[in-house]
Formats: structure tokens, C-alpha cells, sequence
């Protein structure tokens, strides 16, 4: 073993990844799903067009990302806590960040794993088409909402028994997506209802990712990447305090 | 065990990422690819670019452009609702000033292909004045350069500037000058140049007191007065009785520190033109520039010839060395040298040679700074040209974006990667002249159905009117033609003396503005003709054609006569680009009648 | 040198409760020492301070002379907890793997499945184990750190006797090498057979601490066995009876005095069959001295 300083943490990455590559109750849902709705909504419904694949392609990339991150923290850390496992870890010389950071580059790996099929999926099925460094800044944008949603599945990994976070992760998960305007644009929602997508930050990522691909007018980005930092310090906060209370 | 399954994992999703975004369709870069044509419309948001604002160096700061005109530059301006050109590592400058230029033909557009966005001219045709002004004020996207000028020069009779064909409303007597520069003002003159050489032994000028009287005149009518002259004593003469500015260097003699003395407390400003007088002085610079790429992809064909021309010789009394000594000792002092080509001369081609003019001002030893202040800023301060030549708000967002630092290298100002005119990314390519769609055919004309062209064609009168002069031409048809054909174009041709190299008479010529014909594999034009007699002219016309077309020569007598003409004959014929035949008088004042018929375009044997 | 663990004047409540009532505690380097006490007796409140787990609302606890939960404690502690598992996705010697990566000396892997006798099953998945196996996989990995002190919770609690055994042995290498091992246990019979030093924590506070006679020692007398019909508040009132207890038919009395309690009792109850006088065992004297401080708060 190296005394590399990222020995351990790379160690934490590798256990951890190894992990949620052996269970498929995992695998399935955050990695088929995705790609799965976006080859029906995206891809077989949006036909004639790019436009309505490249919409698509920007708020499904959120919804991929969605999926790790409230299964891989959420469910897991509540089990992992249920189980003793962060007890005996704390009783090691593990350092405490080492967990979350091993988790969310599993989450950044699980995320590229599910936006990838997507990516492929809109290109060469849907002919969408966009400059070099466009699908660099899309990828980007993706893989950065895994923060915020990190930051909640954690929350409620400290918050709730393993069945309890499960089903509270499903909520989020789905009511995120649907209420966010990830499944379906939300300039077809109803007016209360757009009112709600602008309060979730599902919808404020997504919007920064349409107007990376540019599949509407002007967008005010700089608005939501304030929300979108406000509310991921808010989620942090929420989860430092989480953290401390199940202590 | 854990670490290298890890370091697996990861590598193999950025690995496969890489692939992913590799395969993916890709579309046209929108904002990255700043040369690109795609970029549209005049408001943009240009961030971290290194600022050159003409005056100062700002850093790197934000240029905010709306509608065409800077609306806000500084370090923290921002509008995301703007289109952005992301300027991060490149270096932006205000589009150049030449500040000595002549204006003919697509000056203008070849100027502006250098990154010249302000042309100040010193002598041009007074026509040329109305049209440059109204589009000088156009919001719209700019075909050229926008000019100031001078219009007509005041000069003597047989003087210098009375050489060129344009008719020259001349002085003799200080009491002209007066009207002469009200004239100039009602014509729209921006400011008054006046050629003062009187120490010439080959050239007429005006006296001191007619100089002064002109001077005096401009002032008066609230215009700057500048002046060409060619030694130290002129330049004196001129300081003493008020001139504003100098258009040339002298180089007869070192500058005495009386002299130099005398420009500060005159405050008057020089621009030394150093590039035409190192090719008075047989120094071939313009062959250097032909020799950077980033200066040669821009030049038509016409422009290369130019700037392999020279005046035929070397010229006493113009010495390269000692105008740069001269230039170094004003600038030292504190004068205030301007950045002129005086284009398009004998070795010389407008745009190219300011950024000749740039590096032999930094041979004068200059400071690159200074230089830069010299062809941007500087002229501002100087000439009534509002914001040109600035980076500031209400400015027109004229702007160059170059990839290196001029400040490193002068020649950076040719590495211009976007140039914006008006706010419009602007293109620097050479127009592509389509010469092979359009072949001329055998026969030009037989008249046999009155004045009739091929398709593409079109008869027209033609005489030095276009230029200013006097003389009218008119076309008519004639019944019966030569070798017992239906019918003739008659011309009734005016030739008045008063221009230079007067001319009337019948232009065959294309529909199209910017169209060219190829002779294809003809090489003679025959045609019957008679009338007044006298030795007649036919002109050919060439699309990048510059100067005086290359011209035949043919009798008319009072009978018809068949003509033949060896094309192959004319040198600097471009035999794809054939724009128009002009049949005219010959140059000779009187009224003149002739008849041309069965125009064709034959293979010689 | 600094001693194991120095736990002094713990006091932690948890709501109603205390945990620990002034928990004063200093366990010498080396040999095994058992940690007895009741459900809800403090001691694996007091476990959990010396771990860092809980923080003490006053008191201080040292773990080899570091502060308990400090990182300088961590890397020279291993710890098997009760109730506390590894996760499932992973095989036993993946585990170890992990354990390997945080401590600057990790023990050999190979050697140390050998040691603890996982081999047969350490490259299963967790989830695939019995509930003995686990504990053997716990077990190796707290030894990973080549600790120079072990905290066993329970440690062979669902093992068979096979397995018991190769664990205890395990223990006693460990202490015969110079580590020191502190274990919790519900086994009375695992702490007399392992422990060099006992303590008994009761109702949040030590009460005994000391070797397994001293222990036995302490709580002195004799313990009378006999089948009679005496009811046991009489029986409890003969004298010199410190303690009784009955089960059906039989009767068992704690004297500090066995003749004068026989007298009496024969004089009681004169039917009584099948009389027996011994000294106590470790467990009736760990069940006598934990009555003698009944828990009243729970």
C-alpha cells in the first residue's frame, strides 16, 4: 500500500464504487431508467426536429444525475447508519470526509455512466447536434446539479432508518423530475404549477442547462445560478446539521 | 486493491466520456470561432480582452456594444442578456487611422481590410466628397473605411496635384483664397491641404502669401489647415504663418533645434509618410510586406502590383535616413507624429503600408506605445473626426481583435483575428472575382436592331464628366451601317479642354456592378468605323484595374474602315476580368461625330 | 507510562437517565480486562466515551494517554462493537483492504486471516455469512491496525463453542504479546476464563474492580442449597442472610455466616432435603454485588 495521502481516500473510492456496482437494485434504476425516458420522451416522441430532443436532452441529463445522488446518499447513508458501518467508522482512524468525498465522485462516476447513454442517444438517434465545447459546458452543468442533490440524499440519509430514506428519496426523486419540468417542459404546465417548478431546484438547473444548449430564447442564467448557489448552501447547511444531530 | 480498482474506474468513465463526446454530432462553433462569418448582428458583450482604448492601456476589461456604439467599457460591465465574444488572452486596439491617404476607386474597401477603419484623405475628386459623408453618419454594416478628407488641394497652376486628370480649381493670387475656401467648404471639405514647394525647380507652387491667405481663409471658416512640402525651408516658411500640421516629413536636411523649437510653440503635428519616402529613396519596402502572409492574404492582385511599382528612380533630396532622424528628433521633442501611408503611391497599397508606416516609425525609434497612440488615438485630437480612433462610450465600435500584443510586436496589428465595423464582424477576405461564368461572345455588336449589347452588356455614353470634366458624348442609331449592314451607333461626342486627359465617346460595358467577362481564347477585336477624323481610342477596362486603362489606337477617316486591334498587345490586360471596351475622341478639345459597327471578337491566324 | 484507558468522573445523562454517575476507571497496559455490568449498567456508555462515540457531559476520558476520539487514539485502537456491522457489499478480505488503507502500519492481510481463522470464507460477500462468521470478520478487522489496544464488545456472542474457543484463544495471544484487550461480555464463564482484571458497573457507577478471586472475595460468605418450604421473606430474615432466592422447591441463601444460618434454618424448617454449603461463584457473586446496588432509576 502506498502512504500516498490519497491512499486513503482513493481506497474509500474504490470500496465504495465496488459496492454499488454489486447491487443492481441500484445499478438498474439510476443507470437504465434515464436513458430509457429519454429514448421515448426525447428520442421515438420528439420526432421531426431537433428542437424537442435538445430540450430534453438538457433536463433528462438533470434527471440522470438525480438518480445516484438521492439513491447513492440518501438510501445508502441511511442504511450504512442503520447497520453501525458510520460507527465503526468513526471509531477508526477514517477521516470523516473521506466518506462523503467517496460517495460523490461514486455519484460524479454513476452520473456520467447514466448521462453517457443519453448523450449517444440524442446524438445518433435524435441528430442533435451541438459545437465541441457546448457538450463539454453540458456535461459540466450535469454533473455540477450532482452536488446539490448529493447535499439533500445526504440529508435524508441522516435524517431517516434505511426504509424511511428509500421512500422519502423516491419523493424527491420523482416529485423533483415531474414538478420540476425534467419529464415535460414546464411552459406546458398549468400556472400554479409553474409556480412550484420555480421554487425546486431541479428547474433552476435544468434552465442553466437549456441555455447552454441554447433550445429557448434568453434565459436569465445569472438569476438561477443565484438560486442554485443559495439553495446548495442551504442544503449544506441542512446536511452539516443533520449530520451533527444523528451523532 | 481499492486504490487501483478506483483509479480504473475513473479513467475508464473519462475515457469513456472522451469517446462519447468524440462521436457525438458536432454543429458549427457559434462564439469560439471569432473569424467565423456567423457571428451577426452589432451588440455584443466582449469580455477580458486586453483594452488598448486609443489612448490608454485599460487591462483587461469588458467592451459592451449595442446597436453598433460602445455603450460601457470597464472591468466590471456585464449584460447577460448579450451575445458574448469571449476576448480572454487576445488583445483589442481601435480600428487604425491612416492619416495620409488618397482616395480612388475601392480604396476604402481595401483599407478596411487592414484593420483601417478612418481614412484621412489629402487630395481627392470633390464628387467623391457627398457619398463618403453620407455614409461616414450609415449605421449599417461598411463596405470601407470611413473617410475624411480634404477634397481638392490648393495648389498653383501646373502645380503639384494638377498631374493626375482631375480638373484643379488652381491659385494664383492671395486674394482667391477666400472663395477658394469657401468653395472647398461648400463642397464638403473636412479640412484644407495646400501644397507648398517652392523651392521646386521642376513644379509651380503657390507663393508664402497665398499659402498664409489659405491658412488664414480655413481658420477663419473654422477648418484646420494642413500642408505637403517637400524641404526644411517650405516647412518654416508654413510654421511661420500658422499652418496646423505637416503632411510629410522633409528629408532634404537634418531638423535644426530652431526648428523644432518653433513646431512645439506652434503646436503643430507632423505625419512623415516615411513609407512613400523610402520608396522615393529606392528602398522597395513594399516588397517586405508581400512577404507576410498575413498582409498578402488580404491584398488584391492589384494591390501587390502596387506595392511592387516604384517611381522609376530615385529622387534627390528625399533620403529615408535622414527623414527618420528627423521623425525621431520631433517625436523626442514632443511633436506629435501621425501614422500616414499616403496610398496608394508607387509602392504602396492602401491599409498595407500604414502597418509598414507602424514599423518604420518604431525604425525612427518610437516606442510601440507611441506608435500604436500614432494610428489610433492621437488623430482624435487632432482632425474633427468625433470618436474615431477610440474605444470609449458613444464611440462606433470600430475594433480590432488581435491574438498577440502589439506592444510585444507591431506587426501584431496584421494578426487580426475579428474586426468589428460598426458592431459587425466584418470580413477581411479578398473578394473572389467570378471571371470564368461569363465568356464574351465572337460578336459584340452589329447594330442591325438599333443599339443593342449581348445579354450581361450594355451600350452607354461615356466621357470625363465621371471625373469632373466637361465633356458630353450621346448615342444614337444609325439606319445603315458599314459593309452594307442594317444599321450603326452613331456618337456625338463634346470634348471640352478643361480636364487634364479629356475624353467622350460610346462604353460597352457589363450590367452588373462588380461583374468581369473572360475574352476567352480571342485575342483581336475588329470593327468598322468612320467619322470626324483623328486618331480615336478604345480603352479596356479590367476588374482590380487601377490607373489609366490600357489603351489602343485607331484612325478614323470619313469613310468606313475596317479595324483590327492585337489585344495581346496590352500588357497589363487581365484578359479574365474584362469589364468594358470604351470607344472614345481624341483627346483634343472640338465636337466630334463618329459611327462604329460589326464589333467582333476574332482568333488571329 | 500512561495507562490504557482513564476514564475519570464520567457523567453523562441521556434525558431521564444517568448513564454514568462519576465513572472513575484506569485500566494498566496490558492483559485482558472485562468490562461486567448489567443491560443499562453505564458500561457501554462508558465504552462509548473511551471510543469517542459519546461525549461525556463532564469528566474526561484518555485513551493511551491521547484524548478519547482523538485521531492519535484512533490509529492505536481496535474496536469490535456490538450491533454495529460492515456493509454487504463487500467480502471479508475487501474489508480488510479498506481497514488496511487508514492506518500507517496495517497488519499483513494474509497472516492476519490465518490468525483469526477467516479464511474459508473471506472472499464471500458480508451479506452471504452467518451471524458467526461476521463476528469473525469484525473481529479481524479491528485487528487491522496492529492496535495497541483492543475494545471487544461481546466478542463471541453467536459463536459456537469451536468457534468461542478459537476467538478466546486469538485474545490471549493478543494479551500474551503485550496488547491490551478490554471486552464487554455477558458471558461470566469468558470473563473468569479470560480476564486478568474485572470491574462491575452498576447503575452508572464502578463497583468492584479487581481480579476474579478477589471478586469472589469480596462477596464472601456461603452459598446454602437445599429443597424447603420456607417462605423466602422468612428465609431472607434468618440470620446472617445476606441474600435469597428461590426456584420452585429449591432455596438458595447467601450467608456471611453458614452455621449460625443453618441453625436457624433447621430449627425453621426441619423437612429441608438436600442441603449443600459452597463458596459462591463469579456469577452469583457478580449477582450478589449488583443486587447490593439495585438500579433505581430504570
Amino acid at each position: 500500500m502506498s502512504a500516498s495521502v490519497f491512499s486513503p481516500l482513493l481506497a474509500e473510492i474504490g470500496a465504495e464504487m465496488r459496492q454499488s456496482i454489486r447491487a443492481p437494485e441500484f445499478l438498474i434504476p439510476t443507470i437504465a431508467l434515464p436513458v430509457i425516458f429519454y429514448l421515448m420522451f426525447g428520442v421515438m416522441l420528439a420526432r421531426g426536429g431537433t428542437e424537442g430532443s435538445t430540450y430534453l436532452l438538457a433536463t433528462y441529463g438533470i434527471f440522470a444525475v438525480m438518480g445516484p445522488a438521492l439513491f447513492g446518499f440518501g438510501a445508502g447513508v441511511a442504511a450504512e447508519r442503520e447497520k453501525g458501518w458510520l460507527r465503526i467508522k468513526r471509531v477508526s482512524p477514517a477521516p470523516a470526509t473521506g466518506y462523503i468525498v467517496a460517495k460523490l465522485t461514486s455519484t460524479l462516476v454513476f452520473s456520467c455512466l447514466a448521462l453517457m447513454p443519453i448523450y449517444l442517444s440524442a446524438g445518433l438517434l435524435a441528430n442533435v447536434a451541438l459545437p465541441t465545447q457546448v457538450w463539454l459546458v453540458l456535461l459540466a452543468s450535469h454533473l455540477l446539479a450532482a452536488i446539490p442533490f448529493s447535499l439533500l440524499g445526504l440529508s435524508i440519509g441522516f435524517s431517516f432508518g434505511s426504509g424511511g430514506a428509500v421512500a422519502v428519496a423516491n419523493l424527491c426523486f420523482l416529485g423533483l423530475a415531474v414538478l420540476g419540468g425534467l419529464w415535460f417542459p414546464v411552459m406546458l404546465f398549468p400556472g400554479f404549477l409553474k409556480t412550484i417548478a420555480t421554487a425546486l431546484p431541479s428547474f433552476h438547473l435544468a434552465e442553466i442547462s437549456l441555455d447552454i444548449v441554447n433550445a429557448d430564447s434568453a434565459r436569465p442564467v445569472a438569476r438561477h445560478l443565484s438560486v442554485v448557489a443559495v439553495t446548495t448552501l442551504a442544503l449544506a447547511a441542512l446536511a452539516v446539521w443533520r449530520w451533527i444531530s444523528q451523532r | 486493491m481499492h486504490q487501483r480498482f478506483a483509479l480504473t474506474v475513473i479513467t475508464t468513465t473519462f475515457i469513456l466520456c472522451a469517446i462519447v463526446i468524440a462521436l457525438l454530432p458536432k454543429s458549427v462553433t457559434e462564439s469560439s470561432s471569432l473569424s467565423s462569418e456567423t457571428l451577426d448582428g452589432n451588440s455584443w458583450l466582449i469580455k477580458d480582452a486586453t483594452v488598448y482604448d486609443g489612448e490608454n492601456w485599460l487591462g483587461v476589461t469588458n467592451i459592451v456594444v449595442k446597436n453598433g456604439v460602445i455603450t460601457a467599457i470597464g472591468k466590471d460591465v456585464d449584460d447577460d442578456t448579450m451575445t458574448v465574444i469571449d476576448a480572454s488572452d487576445k488583445v483589442i486596439i481601435p480600428g487604425l487611422i491612416d492619416a495620409h491617404t488618397h482616395t480612388y476607386g475601392p480604396a476604402r474597401e481595401d483599407a478596411q481590410r487592414f484593420g483601417v477603419t478612418t481614412m484621412l484623405d489629402m487630395f481627392t475628386a470633390p464628387a467623391m466628397l457627398s457619398q463618403t459623408r453620407a455614409d461616414r453618419e450609415a449605421s449599417g454594416r461598411k463596405q470601407g473605411a470611413t473617410l475624411f478628407s480634404a477634397g481638392m488641394l490648393a495648389t498653383a497652376a501646373g502645380g503639384h496635384g494638377t498631374q493626375y486628370g482631375i480638373p484643379i480649381d488652381v491659385l494664383s493670387d492671395p486674394s482667391q483664397a477666400e472663395q477658394w475656401v469657401a468653395d472647398r467648404v461648400a463642397e464638403g471639405s473636412d479640412f484644407i491641404k495646400l501644397v507648398y514647394i517652392p523651392e521646386s525647380n521642376r513644379i509651380n507652387s503657390i507663393d508664402l502669401e497665398t499659402a498664409k491667405a489659405v491658412i488664414d481663409a480655413a481658420h477663419r471658416a473654422g477648418l484646420l489647415a494642413v500642408a505637403h512640402i517637400d524641404t526644411q525651408q517650405a516647412a518654416s516658411d508654413l510654421l511661420s504663418v500658422g499652418v496646423d500640421g505637416l503632411v510629410h516629413i522633409f528629408a532634404d536636411s537634418e531638423v535644426t533645434d530652431a526648428f523644432i523649437t518653433e513646431a512645439l510653440a506652434r503646436n503643430i503635428f507632423v505625419i512623415p509618410t516615411l513609407s512613400v519616402i523610402a520608396v522615393v529613396d529606392g528602398q522597395a519596402p513594399g516588397k517586405m510586406l508581400l512577404e507576410d502572409e498575413r498582409i498578402a492574404s488580404a491584398l488584391t492582385t492589384a494591390g501587390s502590383a502596387s506595392l511592387n511599382t516604384d517611381f522609376g528612380g530615385r529622387i534627390p533630396g528625399f533620403e529615408l535616413q535622414t527623414a527618420l532622424s528627423n521623425v525621431r528628433r520631433l517625436a523626442d521633442a514632443g511633436v506629435p507624429i501621425l501614422a500616414g501611408s499616403d496610398a496608394p503611391n508607387p509602392g504602396t497599397a492602401h491599409g498595407a503600408t500604414l502597418h509598414q508606416e507602424l514599423m518604420l516609425l518604431s525604425q525612427a525609434g518610437l516606442s510601440n506605445e507611441t506608435i500604436l497612440h500614432a494610428a489610433t488615438g492621437l488623430a482624435a485630437t487632432r482632425f474633427p473626426i468625433g470618436q474615431h480612433g477610440l474605444l470609449s462610450v458613444g464611440a462606433p465600435a470600430d475594433l480590432l481583435i488581435l491574438t498577440e500584443d502589439p506592444r510585444d510586436d507591431l506587426t501584431a496589428t496584421r494578426g487580426i483575428e475579428t474586426m468589428l465595423r460598426n458592431g459587425y464582424v466584418t470580413s477581411r477576405a479578398v473578394p473572389v472575382i467570378n471571371a470564368s461564368n461569363i465568356v464574351l461572345p465572337a460578336t459584340l455588336a452589329d447594330f442591325d436592331n438599333g443599339i443593342e449589347a449581348p445579354d450581361n452588356f450594355i451600350w452607354s455614353e461615356t466621357s470625363d464628366s465621371m471625373m469632373g470634366g466637361q465633356s458630353s458624348a450621346t448615342l444614337t442609331s444609325l439606319a445603315q451601317g458599314a459593309d452594307a449592314s442594317a444599321g450603326a451607333l452613331a456618337v456625338d461626342a463634346n470634348v471640352s479642354a478643361d480636364f487634364a486627359f479629356p475624353w467622350a465617346g460610346a462604353f460597352f460595358g457589363m450590367t452588373t456592378n462588380n461583374g468581369a467577362a473572360s475574352l476567352g481564347s480571342h485575342d483581336t477585336i475588329e470593327f468598322w468605323t468612320r467619322g470626324s477624323a483623328g486618331r480615336y481610342r478604345l480603352m479596356v477596362f479590367g476588374k482590380e484595374q487601377m490607373g489609366a486603362p490600357p489603351t489602343l489606337e485607331f484612325d478614323v477617316t470619313d469613310a468606313w474602315t475596317k479595324v483590327q486591334l492585337d489585344l495581346t498587345a496590352l500588357e497589363n490586360l487581365d484578359r479574365g476580368n474584362v469589364t468594358g471596351f470604351a470607344f472614345v475622341t481624341p483627346m483634343r478639345a472640338g465636337q466630334y461625330t463618329f459611327a462604329i459597327d460589326e464589333i467582333r471578337l476574332t482568333r488571329a491566324p | 507510562m500512561t495507562a490504557a484507558i482513564e476514564l475519570q468522573s464520567l457523567v453523562k445523562q441521556f434525558g431521564d437517565t444517568r448513564a454514568l454517575d462519576g465513572v472513575n476507571l484506569s485500566v494498566k497496559r496490558g492483559g485482558i480486562f472485562a468490562l461486567l455490568g448489567r443491560n443499562g449498567a453505564g458500561k457501554s456508555t462508558a465504552i462509548h466515551c473511551a471510543l469517542g462515540l459519546v461525549k461525556p457531559d463532564s469528566g474526561t476520558a484518555t485513551v493511551l494517554g491521547n484524548p478519547a476520539g482523538s485521531i492519535a487514539a484512533r490509529r492505536q485502537i481496535g474496536v469490535m462493537l456490538q450491533e454495529a456491522h460492515l456493509p454487504d457489499n463487500l467480502t471479508g478480505r475487501e474489508h480488510l483492504a479498506l481497514f488496511a488503507s487508514y492506518f500507517p502500519k496495517p497488519a499483513d492481510l494474509n497472516a492476519l486471516i490465518d490468525i483469526t481463522g477467516i479464511g474459508d470464507f473471506a472472499d464471500k460477500l458480508y451479506k452471504k455469512l452467518s451471524g458467526g462468521q461476521k463476528r469473525r470478520v469484525q473481529f479481524a478487522v479491528s485487528l487491522v491496525g496492529q492496535p495497541d489496544l483492543l475494545f471487544l464488545d461481546e466478542p463471541t456472542t453467536g459463536l459456537d463453542k469451536d468457534a468461542r474457543e478459537a476467538v478466546w484463544n486469538s485474545i490471549r495471544t493478543l494479551a500474551a504479546d503485550g496488547r491490551t484487550v478490554v471486552l464487554t461480555t455477558h458471558y461470566l464463564e469468558e470473563a473468569d476464563a479470560l480476564a486478568d482484571r474485572i470491574c462491575i458497573v452498576n447503575n452508572g457507577r464502578v463497583i468492584a474492580e479487581d481480579n476474579a478471586d478477589a471478586i469472589r472475595q469480596q462477596v464472601g460468605g456461603s452459598l446454602i442449597r437445599c429443597q424447603s418450604e420456607l417462605a423466602l421473606a422468612d428465609a431472607r430474615s434468618l440470620p446472617a442472610v445476606r441474600e435469597g432466592q428461590r426456584q420452585g422447591r429449591w432455596l438458595t441463601l447467601l450467608s456471611d455466616d453458614a452455621n449460625a444460618t443453618l441453625r436457624s434454618l433447621l430449627t425453621e424448617d426441619p423437612s429441608m432435603t438436600d442441603l449443600t454449603v459452597n463458596k459462591p461463584s463469579l456469577e452469583e457473586a457478580f449477582t450478589a454485588l449488583t443486587n447490593q446496588h439495585p438500579e433505581g432509576h430504570a
